[in-house]
């Protein structure tokens, strides 16, 4: 037994029976995961804390109706997203549509020429094209940053699909977005990390 | 460069690599990248935008770098859980099944626990729509 990882539906099931060490095991899995979840809505690290915090007694408090059609990762970020939300409004602060148009070029369209083709074409990144390169942590970081830089809603989209994984089904399901409003958000937020990095490359 | 921006695959337009004729120019290309990687255009569009693809190395690139983009982003680790956040949700767990109404009132870390524990209490039902929306299967 030593050393297995328990599926979150294990723990579910032992969380039901009122076992602690489980829940222990989900906080050490999710906890810092909501947070950074939590701070795509907010820029204030202490909110973001109170909001991940809340969200699991969100979990304990609906424990009895959670029939697992959903992942319980999908579940915790969905509670997470309505508390953020929720203390915004208490807060009287709306949660910014996306401020961009949606129909907007997600590249400057300066790069292209009169026939739309590049004028000034993206320079190569040297690892760019390596399939299964050796993760490199400097970009790793670059990338972190560039995505704390996004507009909230593309923040959101961004974090859930790219960094935690979530297919577009769960992040639409979380975030309460249509499968088109998702894409746009994901589209515009992959685009703009992509040319903040390419800024950095430029500048270095 | 105004309206063409909505009729992507209208125009028969030279290729940046100055080879052979493409349905669709860059400034169009790069903005199906992501509708191309969630495999969500439509059997047209795509064969257009993977000729164009083979066509010209400088979109080539920029679907690399938006594929490292996402690759690279996976790799992003959250910060370290704070000891105290830990013990804070330990203790929450504990007053949770000590009784279960009240943990809201003195959860740990928030600052004005009345305002929370309505809050909380108000807004329970809405956070389980998991347990009425239909099945999707997620995996």
């Amino acid at each position: 037994m030593l050393g297995r990882v328990e599926s979150d539906d294990e723990l579910v099931v032992r969380l039901r029976i009122g076992d602690q060490d489980a829940f222990a095991v989900l906080v050490d899995r999710y906890h810092t995961r909501l947070t950074r979840f939590a701070r795509s809505f907010t820029p204030r690290a202490e909110l973001a804390e109170d909001i991940a915090q809340e969200t699991w007694l969100g979990l304990l408090r609906g424990l009895d109706r959670f029939e697992g059609r959903a992942s319980l990762r999908t579940w915790l970020f969905q509670i997470c997203a309505n508390r953020a939300r929720t203390l915004a409004a208490k807060e009287g602060r709306l949660i910014p549509v996306d401020p961009t148009d949606p129909g907007a070029p997600t590249v400057d369209p300066a790069r292209f020429g009169p026939e739309g083709a590049w004028s000034q074409p993206p320079a190569p990144w040297p690892n760019a094209a390596a399939q299964e390169q050796e993760q490199d942590a400097e970009l790793v970081e670059r990338v972190r940053v560039a995505i704390t830089r996004l507009p909230e809603s593309q923040q959101q989209v961004v974090t859930l699909r790219d960094v935690e994984g979530l297919t577009a089904v769960e992040v639409c399901r979380i975030l309460d977005l249509t499968e088109g409003n998702q894409r746009v958000l994901l589209h515009r937020g992959r685009a703009r990390v992509r040319a903040l990095l390419e800024q950095e490359v430029a500048t270095k | 460069m105004k309206s063409s921006w909505f009729a992507p695959w209208r125009r028969k337009v030279r290729s940046p690599a100055g080879s052979e004729s493409s349905d669709l120019v860059c400034r169009e290309a790069v903005e199906l990248v992501t509708a191309y990687l969630d495999d969500a255009l439509e059997p047209g569009p795509r064969a257009a935008l993977e000729r164009h693809l083979v066509d010209c190395p400088h979109c080539s690139e920029y679907f690399a770098q938006i594929r490292l983009v996402r690759q690279t982003a996976a790799h992003v680790e959250p910060e370290d859980l704070v000891p105290d956040a830990r013990r804070d949700l330990m203790a929450l767990y504990r007053q949770w099944r000590a009784d279960p109404d009240s943990a809201a009132a003195e959860a740990p870390g928030t600052e004005a626990p009345d305002a929370e524990a309505s809050d909380a209490e108000a807004t329970d039902g809405d956070e389980t729509p998991d347990t009425e929306a239909p099945d999707t299967n997620d995996s």
